[in-house]
């Protein structure tokens, strides 16, 4: 600080002239001497622009880069370097004659985006909370150095709870890029030198969206080998039963494939809310005669659109689905056979297959599949090749294509589903070979009841016996569970539709849903008739409305029981058309190299959000019930005596899912110590943990050494928008102030095997670092906050699974203040960290713990879905059987900016894997030397360059097979061998056709059929799921190789979950105390609580903007039926306030009769940042619509090991659901404080 | 406009001292840092040369940041400026909002720059209100006096929330204000307008949706 001259009075010459002299943002302009820059002077002359507005100096084409499925391009115009306008591009290859194009594509959230530019809520410089940049700057003047600095700070109790205790709290200041960078490498050194690098971890989702500004943050985690968060589970939006069905993780028509189908049903998806560009095509298909049905329980916006609209109760469309389904199978199943539903299922379903029945008392339940093994057959991998009956002869048969004929020798050219001569028996009823009939009584799981609990239905199956194993086939379990009786079965059956008391009638729904009996079994008729006719072309449109409860799996499978059934899957204009969250990376074999850094090292860390968040936010201390709540009447008690986090760390110490941070121990000491003992990693590592002296860290997910050190949340908003449980990621994760309001497990119900730390900690992570472009909620409690480019500043590429074009993301202009993209981002973050690193780490060995991964032979290590559990001593810890797999992993820490900023040597040697199909790469290497050029000297010397974002577009480009006609040709041919079926000519005629980044710039461009997806677009075909696998033959990645109804895992039939099965949302005043929907006490209303996507913020625009701000009532609102409303008091516009256990919310009420009673609605991702009061429960700030929920994880969802129930990166995992929550909401005193 | 009329460094009178409000004010409005605190002393020697109310105005105002720590000041300005869409030195947000207007807004001070015969070289938008007091106090007054009045109701504006929320940087705002003639007829309506009701909100698409003749026939 200066001490103030003293007044001097009068104009002082001298001052004032070197003052105005004094110029920061301008100099004096300069004509070029070419004069190609030439500039209007004088007068009024000068507002000439304002007529002259419509010449742009150009018009850049873009797109926008999160969440957004739509993947609109846009034009976006720019003068004198200021972007003016922006319109929809119009230049979308045809989709042919006779059905309506894909433009114009944009919605108004889209053309509501650019304005993000220039907005005065634009992060502009880089922010640092002052307190911990005080800190950082004194420790590191003290120590002299970053990295000695940050460890300074956060290994000294008091001053790191003092930083973390202030976030969220402003206080935020300008840094410099290169202190901001300086201080976030350090931690990262930091925290791989003292705990390992699985303490780090980064979090971005949906790639598709911006693969590139995805890859570059993913890349650098994987080089360092931190974790990467999955995002399609922990969003909830995965469908578990995709996985579980089609062993794939999501695979869905384009848009432009509703025009084909006869009938549609959009079912708990708002589609001219959430899919607004690709609206038109429901709304057009009708003029050519499809009938269009709404389920919704609220008045939905694409409700007026249909000509019926089903209102069920919220979370009970399973029941509805499994009275349709009822339908289907006795009247185009049981009363007459339906020839096109009959060859289907029998070929492309699992449902001819013969699976054991064991005996239970007087009666049975289902079993195993009956395998090639249980038949004595030598041949390779028969654990894993299922059994059918042929129908001509009643003998068993072992079809090809079952999972034993994916990876050995024996199976090559016959993983296929060519049946040859063998006709499948569908049914094990009539007389068998040896000329008698048999049945036998079957127990059956139900969960109808009000509170979900667990019964048994019981009814009958014929059977068969093959050697000494009592079989029957998968489609009598599933006349069986839909309850459609045949003549001279023993067990309780309907006595007809009207039967309430039996699932699955239509009257038995009726009870449930609320859907008139009638009206269930007519619109179940009519959606399979019509399939019938059409030969497939009944489509369900499927959206979070249905996917995002706890039981989502059951209600999916329920649908999916539907397309199936009635042979729609795999038929253009039929199926399931799933649009929730995921969006189709199509060059996913280049960007998954890229973003995995898989041309360097492998394989990277991929953890299961769910599952940290459950962990590492404490929520897991807070469940005061079993994992065997869940479960089925008929459970062989092995989810007994055992909670979720007990459950969470057996399937991680079994290699099911991932686990990270893995062990209690740094995994780089883990090396070295291996080392030491002179051992392998894959003995030293068993040795250790059979004797207790090394843990999953799983197993103590609270001691300081296994907590995360370090986030990086990128393209995503973790605490205002996906981050379930809000309140406990406040107080466990981030130390700072919360409203959580549950209470602890009582010591009988805690966990077993999980170590119980009397206090619980507070404040885990050290460094929350975020970059964006906007101020979120995360930014908000973030230590650092980076500057990020928009999607009009930088070169990116964009494709979705609603239409088949890949575009491109362009810089209209160059970003703005300091704000960099993420790609720059990155390689700054990059070179700073190489920096410290070679100082600080140098090259280390570092041991990885892999989940036995789906699409490899892994999928073979447990046979028959059987838990072995060396802990529990069923078997010994074999790494990569019974345990995770062990990879040992070189880093050699000074060149990770070396490595991200070049395409590695591992592809020449050993490919690009997707799916299972291995591609050969070295032609697109030798190419991308000479597109990129070459990087000299270094580790990366002579390699293709990734220096700038468009090298990185024009890698992934080339090295994948539907922007690349040569590898598609030639992953095609590989699968050709694999499966003796013909494929690659679905390729052929666009082999020579290789997508550049400048053809993405000029139009989008369709990609190419390619062996990375299940559908042809061969001869410009629409793109529909799995009709490579109906039209080819090629088998599901599945056990069976077919679509399975039935699931024959040891928890899937704990929880009573083998077949389809309807489950009601979760009781939460059985699992937390929490009052009974409709209670209405002194406390206020107890409703159901749901939080659907916003109408003014979704998908590629956020709450904040303003426009959206106006169309909507602006701040946070809270939806409500006039019924609720008025049993409370509450008018429209009142300030009202939600409490539960979790927290408490302030919004205010919009009372509508669009609310179904009981019901209510706060939409997505209402940031804190708008106009969020106090609340009077907490006096502290209302929360946001996370703050009233919390993760609940699904036991069945964390199998690993087994066929399609193993893991791969976003394909399965515990999804992130939400919607089993209630609360209690009341009005509160209508003056609110902020 | 002609160039004599352009204020220099070399002419004194009201001229003068206006441009040094401008200046001091546009220094003291932008980020705190080491630079700001350096220059203090030259700040405050210019500003004693002024009159009152200007440097009554900006002395609280350099006494305020002669007397708090940096990170204080950071923190301040940052929570005021950056985070606070009312309190945001962007002039034509007020007059347009996220709207798709204010890019072209936007162009009408690049334009006025060149005019000037200067050009904006920092990674600002030209309508920042350091950005523009700069120009007028060390290119143009007359024009960039022009754009200030243009968006006075901005500027109004932004006193006010600096008053609402007690910042002490409502003092350079005071003295910007100072130097323009006082609030009347439209512009006084203008700012009581976007007080009530913020920025404006995007009109596009929102015209009827029919012939005109059709329009027509229904009034």
């Amino acid at each position: 600080m200066t001490t103030l001259p003293p007044h001097s009075p009068g104009l002082d010459d001298e001052v004032t002239e070197s003052l105005l002299k004094l110029r920061r943002f301008f100099r004096k302009s300069e004509v070029s001497e070419d004069l190609r820059t030439l500039h209007r002077i004088g007068g009024r002359d000068a507002d000439i622009f304002y007529r002259d507005r419509w010449s742009h100096d150009k018009v850049v084409r873009s797109t926008h880069g999160v969440n957004c499925t739509g993947s609109c391009s846009w034009k976006v115009y720019v003068k004198d370097g200021i972007i003016t306008w922006e319109a929809q591009q119009t230049d979308y290859p045809s989709v042919g004659p006779d059905r309506p194009e894909y433009e114009p594509r944009g919605c108004p959230r889209g053309a509501a985006f650019s304005w993000y530019t220039y907005s005065p809520t634009r992060v502009r410089y880089p922010y640092v909370r002052g307190l911990l940049l005080e800190m950082y700057r004194e420790a590191k003047a003290r120590t002299g150095d970053p990295v000695r600095a940050w460890a300074d700070i956060v290994s000294d109790p008091i001053r790191s709870k003092r930083y973390k205790a202030v976030r969220g709290k402003g206080g935020l200041v300008r840094a410099s890029w290169d202190e901001a960078v300086e201080m976030v490498a350090a931690a990262h050194v930091h925290t791989i030198k003292e705990y390992g690098p699985d303490r780090i971890a980064g979090f971005s989702p949906i790639p598709a969206m911006s693969m590139v500004s995805h890859a570059s943050g993913s890349r650098f985690y994987s080089l360092i080998g931190g974790a990467m968060l999955s995002f399609y589970d922990w969003y909830a939006d995965l469908p578990v039963a995709s996985p579980q069905v089609f062993g794939d993780q999501t695979d869905v028509p384009e848009s432009g494939d509703w025009w084909d189908a006869g009938y549609l049903i959009m079912w708990g998806s708002n589609i001219p809310v959430t899919r607004t560009p690709d609206a038109h095509w429901m709304a057009e298909a009708r003029y050519r005669g499809q009938k269009v049905i709404a389920v919704a329980p609220d008045y939905a916006d694409n409700v007026k659109f249909a000509d019926e609209w089903l209102a069920p109760a919220p979370g009970t469309d399973g029941a509805l689905a499994m009275a349709m389904g009822h339908v289907t199978l006795k009247e185009f199943f049981v009363d007459r056979v339906t020839p096109y539903f009959d060859e289907y299922v029998k070929r492309y379903t699992d449902l001819p297959f013969l699976v054991c029945l064991e005996q239970r008392g007087d009666s049975y339940v289902p079993g195993k599949f009956l395998t090639a093994s249980d038949l004595a057959d030598g041949s390779e991998h028969s654990d894993f090749m299922t059994v059918m009956l042929d129908a001509s002869t009643g003998a068993p048969v072992v079809p090809n294509g079952s999972l034993g004929f994916r990876f050995g020798a024996e199976g090559v050219g016959r993983w296929n589903l060519d049946l040859g001569d063998t006709v499948p028996l569908l049914s094990a009823d009539g007389p068998g070979p040896d000329g008698r009939s048999e049945s036998v009584p079957l127990d059956l799981p139900r969960f109808d009841a009000v509170d979900g609990s667990a019964d048994v239905v019981h009814r009958g199956v014929p059977v068969r016996r093959v050697g000494e194993h009592l079989v029957t086939t998968v489609f009598d379990l599933l006349l069986a569970a839909y309850g459609v009786g045949r003549h001279g079965l023993p067990g309780v059956w309907p006595t007809g539709y009207d039967d309430p008391t039996q699932p699955c009638t239509p009257a038995w729904q009726e009870g449930i849903t609320g859907v008139p009996a009638e009206k269930a079994e007519r619109i179940g008729r009519e959606f399979a008739a019509n399939a019938e006719e059409s030969h497939g072309r009944s489509m369900i449109i499927m959206g979070a409305g249905t996917n995002h409860w706890f039981h989502s799996d059951t209600i999916y499978r329920s649908f999916l029981t539907l397309t199936t059934l009635t042979g729609c899957q795999g038929v253009n204009g039929g199926g399931w058309a799933h649009y929730v969250g995921q969006e189709k990376v199509r060059p996913l074999t280049g960007y998954t190299q890229l973003a995995n850094a898989l041309d360097w090292s492998r394989p990277p860390r991929h953890m299961i959000q769910t599952a940290y968040w459950y962990l590492h936010t404490d929520q897991f201390r807070y469940d005061a019930f079993g994992a065997d709540t869940l479960a089925s009447a008929n459970a062989g008690g092995q989810l007994a005596s055992k909670t979720t986090a007990d459950v969470l760390a057996q399937s991680a110490r079994m290699g099911w899912m991932p686990s990270y941070p893995t062990f209690d121990r740094s995994s780089l000491q883990l090396a070295d110590d291996a080392a030491a003992a002179g051992l392998p990693v894959g003995e030293y590592v068993p040795r250790e943990l059979t004797a207790g002296r090394l843990r999953f860290a799983a197993e103590d997910p609270d001691a300081p050494a296994n907590f995360p050190r370090v986030l990086t949340v990128w393209r995503a908003n973790l605490l205002g928008s996906s981050g379930k449980g809000n309140e406990y990621f406040l107080k466990h994760l981030l130390g700072t102030d919360s409203s959580l309001r549950a209470e602890e497990a009582p010591t009988v119900a805690r966990p077993k095997d999980v170590v119980w730390h009397e206090e619980a900690p507070t404040g885990k992570l050290d460094l929350l670092l975020s970059l964006d472009f906007r101020m979120t909620s995360t930014t908000l409690f973030s230590d650092v906050v980076l500057p990020a480019a928009t999607w009009y500043e930088k070169h990116d590429l964009n494709t979705t699974d609603m239409h088949p074009f890949v575009n491109s993301f362009n810089p209209a202009i160059a970003p703005p203040w300091q704000t960099r993209t993420d790609f720059d981002a990155f390689a700054t973050i990059g070179r700073a960290f190489s920096t410290l690193a070679a100082r600080h780490l140098g090259v280390c060995t570092d041991v990885v713990a892999v989940p036995l991964a789906h699409d490899t032979p892994d999928e073979m290590a447990n046979p028959h879905g059987r838990v072995r559990d060396w802990k529990a001593g069923d078997c010994e810890p074999i790494p990569g059987a019974t345990m995770p797999k062990l990879v040992v992993v070189e880093r050699d820490y000074g060149a990770v900016a070396e490595k991200m900023g070049a395409l590695g040597p591992l592809l020449d040697t050993l490919g690009a894997t997707t799916k299972g199909v291995t591609f050969e790469v070295d032609t697109q290497i030798d190419y991308l030397r000479h597109k990129n050029g070459t990087v000299h000297g270094g580790v990366a010397d002579g390699r293709p360059s990734l220096a700038r974002d468009v090298h990185a577009c024009e890698a992934i480009l080339a090295l994948s097979g539907t922007t690349n006609g040569h590898l598609a040709v030639q992953g095609f041919r590989a699968l050709e061998t694999r499966t003796g079926q013909r494929l690659a000519d679905l390729a052929e005629e666009h082999e020579g056709k290789q997508v550049t980044f400048a053809d993405t710039q000029a139009a989008p461009i369709s990609v190419i059929t390619s062996p990375e997806w299940s559908g042809s677009e061969s001869g410009g075909r629409r793109y529909s799921p799995f009709t490579i696998n109906v039209e080819r033959l090629k088998p599901w990645h599945t056990l069976t190789g077919r679509q399975h109804f039935f699931l024959d895992h040891d928890w899937m039939a704990e929880l009573g979950e083998n077949l389809p099965v309807f489950r009601p949302p979760l009781n939460m005043q059985a699992l937390f105390g929490e009052p009974q929907i409709g209670d209405n006490g002194a406390l206020g209303i107890t409703v159901r609580y749901l939080t659907p996507h916003n109408k003014w913020s979704i998908h590629s625009e956020y709450q904040d903007n303003l426009l959206m701000l106006s169309l909507s009532r602006g701040g946070p609102t809270i939806w409500m039926s006039t019924e609720d409303a008025a049993k409370v008091g509450v008018g429209d516009n009142d300030w009202i306030e939600a409490v539960n256990r979790n927290g408490v919310v302030v919004a205010r009420a919009i009372v509508s009769h669009r609310m179904p009673e009981g019901t209510v609605y706060m939409y997505h991702a209402q940031d804190r940042l708008i106009d969020v009061p106090l609340a009077e429960t907490s006096g502290k700030r209302g929360g946001v619509h996370n703050s009233l929920t919390r993760l609940l994880i699904k036991p069945s969802h964390l199998i690993g090991g087994y066929a399609q129930l193993s893991f791969a990166f976003n394909y399965l995992g515990p999804t992130g659901n939400q919607r089993d929550e209630v609360t209690v909401i009341r009005r509160r005193n209508q003056e609110v404080t902020y | 406009m002609k160039r004599d009329k352009r204020s220099g460094v070399h002419a004194s009178g009201p001229h003068t001292e206006r441009a040094v409000v401008y200046r001091i004010a546009a220094l003291l409005l932008d980020y705190p840092d080491e630079k700001l605190v350096d220059r203090l002393p030259a700040l405050h020697k210019a500003a004693t040369t002024l009159g009152d109310p200007f440097r009554q105005q900006l002395e609280i105002l350099l006494q305020h940041l002669n007397t708090t720590a940096l990170p204080e000041l950071a923190a301040d300005y940052v929570s005021t400026f950056d985070l606070r869409r009312r309190c945001c030195l962007y002039l034509t947000y007020y007059a347009y909002g996220d709207t798709r207007k204010r890019g072209i807004a936007l162009l009408s001070f690049k334009q006025a720059y060149r005019t000037a015969g200067v050009e904006l070289t920092a990674d600002e938008l030209p309508d920042h209100l350091c950005v523009l007091l700069e120009f007028a106090a060390t290119a143009d007054l007359q024009s960039g006096r022009r754009l200030l009045l243009e968006h006075r109701a901005g500027l109004e504006l932004l006193r006010l929330a600096l008053g609402d929320a007690d910042s002490i940087y409502v003092q350079a705002l005071n003295a910007i204000s100072a130097t323009l003639p006082p609030l009347a007829g439209v512009d006084r309506e203008a700012v009581g307008r976007l007080a009530a009701d913020g920025p404006p909100g995007e009109d596009v698409g929102l015209e009827p949706f029919a012939p005109p003749d059709y329009m027509a026939a229904r009034t």
